[in-house]
Parts: structure tokens; C-alpha cells; sequence
């Protein structure tokens, strides 16, 4: 049993689904991959 | 046993008097801001991050979340609430700003549109796609207005006594005062607030569930002895993995389609303040669906797995509590939630027939100018009028007013989802593909309902890969639109300054 009562499977979606959502909302946007995609149609630096 | 207030609760009831009081003044004070079309309907495209941050999330989450979330958890238990909160998140907090909103903005700032309609009309450079897509939303709009006004209605009369017809009454007339005085800046500033309050109100009814069954971990242990398969890991309660799949995701994925959404997204200042929306919504997102999944855990641990109507679960939660403050909590963040909702759905039903109906495609035919104050006011008389349908048909509430919500907003998803995203990404998408891809979606998603294959998956994913596959398999097969759109929506160096053309002037081909 995962902490919280969880099963492991679901403990982990959580902890992906939380935390590493509101990271990733942190760091997607700065990625060279994501500038290279919004560089396409205007001056994401303007 | 389900309780629930017999009798008015007049600190309930005084509390949400004030709060929508405080709407109206807003609403009130932001009236001097309009001063054309572009103000009314997306606040001259002078919104900030966080306000359009929050007034997405407002908009989204509806009453319809407040009270049917931990519904829908009570029911389907963890096997819903997990991937549920991983796919909201990350679709509906992250993708849809980054893959949708942002280069929306950025060619609605080109081309002056102001709606979903209207942006269709010119990428596509086809009144009739404006027109039909105008046609639909304005019908739509209607039964998804009515479910939330009764939801909230039905919110007054559980936790504050009121008779369900004065809730409804009510609540039409404080939309009204706010939306008629200020259009999308008075929804925009009050939708701040609602979005405060509505997590506010999800994080204290939470907070007191959690601490009232002995902490999660108790919680879970309890529900796992006896519910063991409202714990169990996908497909869990659901028939299979795709039924759980479908359901979990359906909502995420209709966010793509919905024209009340991708009008906040018109009205953002600067696109470049993005990052700051996705960085506001997300936590946003994340916290209402975790509180929403431990109040709908609470329900099963406070009252077992026999409750007739799980929608009464988080309201008595609230009821049980025996707090007053946290009763009048909870009822403001449940009218929050569903005032932010039926005000965006009214206001993109009046924008639709206002702005794509009348001046862009009668005025147009009619080869006459639309006058912009005449245009203000017709849309403040469609605004009411809309308002009046949605009361009257919540007053007459027919029995399946809540499915004919999701049919409507899954309608919507699967008809507009394409030609938008195909639209913004792929040159080669046409007029009738995307004319054909509406029709096509919009088709398939009430045939499977019909055909009551809802058991299988939600009518609007069937619709959706339909409607992908039409506009895809059309458009090669028929003409391109002129190089002067293509460059409108996809040249970097596009000069707005000497190429911006207004939608309702676009010469059209019909």
C-alpha cells in the first residue's frame, strides 16, 4: 500500500498529475522546442 | 443520510445577496470601459494574464464541476479522479494555451475577429462556415446555459432553503445587471474574483471533510475495506479502458471546440504573457480537481455507496457541517462557478448572432455598414433576451436537462475541435473541408447519441476523429484559400499595420 491509502499505481499519478503538472507548466514554456514552434509565426521576442 | 437545509438560511442567503452585489457594482463600474464592439465583446483585447487566467478557469469549471466533480468520483471512484486530474491539467492548464490560445490571439490580432464564427469566416474565407457555426452555438448555447442556471438554482435550495424559481429568477437577473452594463470586461474583472472564490470554497469544504473522516490516509483505508473497486487502478468501476479513457478525457479534449473559452483567449492583451496564464491556471486546475476528488472520496466515507442523487453529495457535505460560514462559502463558490459560466455562454450566444449573424453576414448582404453603437445595443437586447429563454426553459426544467448539457457542449467539441486546430496548423485545410467537418461532427456526435452508443464512448469522440478525417480527406480533393490568408495566419513577417483587415470587411466568398 502507497501512502495515503493509495494503491502504487494511482500514488503515482498523483504525485505526476500534481506537482509535476505545475512544474512542467514551469519549464514547458521555456523550452528551445517550444520558442523554436511560436518563433514560426510571430516575434515571441518582439 | 443525506441532510439538507428545510428552512431559509438567512446568513446563507444574506452572505450571497452581498457577493452578487459586489458583481453587479463591478459589473456597474466597468461600464464606462465600453466603448466600442471590440470592448463589449472581448474588452478591446486589453485583458491581462491573470484575468484571463482566471476567468478561464472560472468559465470552465462550472457548477456543473462544483457539484457533479465529486459526483462523478462518488460514482467511479479513484479510477476516474486520477487520470481525470492528469489529463485536466496537462490539456486543459498547459496544451490548450500553448498549442491554441496563443496562436489564436496572435492571428485574431491580424485579421480583428472577435469570435469563434468570425475567426472560422476568415481563415476559411467562407460566410457560410460563419454562418452555420454562428447558427449552432447560438442553439447550443441554450440547453448548456439552462443546466448550469438550474444548477445553481438547485445550489440555493439545498444550502440556503430558497425556493428553486427565486434562485432562478435571481441568478438571470444579477447575469443580466453585469453582462447588459459591461459585456466581456465586467464577465472578465468578476470572473477574477469568482475564481478566488470557487477554489477558496472547494479548498474549505475539503479541508473540513478531510479533517472530519480522520486525514486521507484513514479515509482511503476505510473506502478500500469497503469499496475496494471504487480504489482499483484503471479501467477500475468502467467497463474498459476506453469507456474510462473517453469519459475521464471527454471534457478535456471538448475544451478545443468551446466558443465561450476561445473568446477569452481573443480578448488577452499581449500573447506574449502566455507563459504567466498557463503558470496561473494550472495550480488553479490541479487543487479544484484534488479537492474535488476528496470531497467526492467523502461522500462514499461519510455515506456509503447507496446515495440516490450523488450531485446532493457536496452540498451536504457543506449542510453537515454544521458551519455557517462554511455553508456560505461553499453556496458562493458554487453561484461563483456557474454565474462565470452562464454569463461567458450568454455573451458568446449574443456575440453570435449579434456580430455573425447580423453584421457579418445581413448587414454584409445587405452591402450597408453595421453602426457600432447600433451593434452595442442590439447585443445588450440579445443578451437579455437569451437570458429570458434560459429562464424560462430552467423554470420548466425538462427531465434530462443535464444530459442535454453534455450533448450540447460534445456537439460543439466535435464540430469545431478540426477546423480550428486544422485551421491554425495545416495550409492545405479548405472551405468545404471545413464546412464538411463541421457538419460531419456535429452529425456523427448526435447520431451515436441517438443510436445510444453514449455506453461505448462520449458522442464527441467518435464526432471529433470524424470530423478530423473529413476536413483532411476534403481538403485535398478541393480549392486552397487565397495566399493573403495563408500569410494572414501563418507568415511570420505579416505586417498588421498595412495588411490588417477587420473580419467584417473581408471580402467573402459565400
Amino acid at each position: 500500500m502507497a501512502p495515503f491509502g493509495l494503491n502504487w499505481p494511482m500514488f503515482l499519478v498523483w504525485i505526476v498529475a500534481v506537482p509535476g503538472m505545475i512544474l512542467l507548466s514551469w519549464i514547458l514554456p521555456e523550452t528551445k522546442w517550444w520558442e523554436r514552434i511560436v518563433a514560426k509565426y510571430f516575434d515571441w521576442k518582439e | 443520510m443525506i441532510t439538507e437545509a428545510t428552512e431559509m438560511n438567512w446568513f446563507n442567503i444574506g452572505a450571497t445577496v452581498l457577493y452578487m452585489l459586489i458583481l453587479v457594482v463591478i459589473g456597474l463600474a466597468m461600464n464606462k470601459k465600453v466603448k466600442s464592439r471590440d470592448d463589449y465583446w472581448v474588452g478591446g483585447r486589453q485583458i491581462g494574464p491573470v484575468v484571463t487566467a482566471m476567468s478561464y478557469c472560472a468559465a470552465y469549471y462550472s457548477t456543473v464541476m462544483v457539484i457533479g466533480g465529486p459526483s462523478m468520483i462518488y460514482r467511479y471512484g479513484i479510477c476516474y479522479m486520477m487520470p481525470n486530474m492528469l489529463g485536466a491539467t496537462f490539456t486543459t492548464g498547459i496544451l490548450i494555451f500553448l498549442i491554441l490560445a496563443l496562436k489564436m490571439r496572435v492571428v485574431a490580432g491580424r485579421t480583428g475577429s472577435v469570435s469563434l464564427p468570425g475567426f472560422l469566416a476568415v481563415r476559411y474565407e467562407s460566410k457560410i462556415i460563419g454562418l452555420i457555426s454562428a447558427i449552432l452555438i447560438a442553439i447550443l448555447m441554450i440547453p448548456y446555459g439552462v443546466s448550469v442556471l438550474k444548477g445553481i438554482a438547485d445550489g440555493f435550495t439545498v444550502l440556503g432553503g430558497v425556493p428553486y424559481e427565486t434562485g432562478v429568477i435571481v441568478i438571470a437577473i444579477v447575469a443580466a445587471l453585469y453582462l447588459v452594463s459591461s459585456g466581456y470586461w465586467g464577465i472578465a474583472w468578476t470572473d477574477l474574483i469568482q475564481g478566488i472564490l470557487i477554489s477558496l470554497g472547494m479548498v474549505v469544504l475539503t479541508v473540513y471533510v478531510v479533517s472530519s473522516a480522520g486525514g486521507v490516509t484513514h479515509m482511503m483505508n476505510k473506502i478500500t475495506a469497503e469499496f475496494p473497486e471504487k480504489v482499483a487502478s484503471p479501467p477500475g468501476t468502467f467497463n474498459n479502458i476506453f469507456q474510462c479513457l473517453s469519459i475521464c478525457w471527454v471534457w478535456q479534449l471538448i475544451a478545443f471546440g468551446q466558443p465561450q473559452l476561445v473568446t477569452k483567449f481573443l480578448g488577452l492583451k499581449d500573447p506574449r504573457t502566455i507563459k504567466t496564464i498557463v503558470r496561473v491556471s494550472v495550480p488553479w486546475i490541479a487543487i479544484f480537481l484534488m479537492c474535488s476528488g476528496l470531497i467526492g472520496m467523502g461522500g462514499l466515507y461519510f455515506y456509503g455507496g447507496n446515495v440516490a442523487n450523488p450531485d446532493r453529495i457536496s452540498p451536504a457535505l457543506a449542510f453537515a457541517s454544521g458551519s455557517l460560514l462554511l455553508q456560505a462559502l461553499f453556496l458562493i463558490a458554487a453561484v461563483a462557478a456557474g454565474l462565470s459560466t452562464l454569463v461567458a455562454l450568454v455573451l458568446t450566444s449574443s456575440a453570435a448572432v449579434t456580430r455573425d449573424i447580423y453584421e457579418d453576414y445581413y448587414c454584409s448582404k445587405k452591402e450597408s455598414a453595421p453602426d457600432g453603437k447600433k451593434s452595442i445595443g442590439l447585443s445588450r437586447v440579445v443578451t437579455v433576451v437569451v437570458l429570458l429563454v434560459m429562464m424560462y426553459l430552467a423554470l420548466h426544467p425538462w427531465d434530462f436537462v443535464w444530459e442535454m448539457s453534455t450533448l450540447a457542449a460534445g456537439t460543439m467539441g466535435a464540430g469545431f475541435a478540426a477546423p480550428i486546430m486544422v485551421g491554425l496548423y495545416w495550409k492545405k485545410a479548405t472551405k468545404k473541408g471545413a464546412i464538411w467537418a463541421v457538419i460531419t461532427g456535429v452529425l456523427v456526435d448526435v447520431l451515436w447519441y441517438v443510436a445510444d452508443l453514449s455506453d461505448l464512448v462520449h458522442p464527441f469522440l467518435p464526432g471529433m476523429i470524424v470530423s478530423f478525417i473529413t476536413i483532411y480527406i476534403v481538403s485535398l480533393v478541393t480549392q486552397p484559400v487565397s495566399k493573403e490568408t495563408i500569410s494572414m495566419f501563418f507568415d511570420k513577417d505579416y505586417s498588421r499595420d498595412t495588411k490588417k483587415i477587420p473580419a467584417s470587411e473581408v471580402i467573402l466568398q459565400g
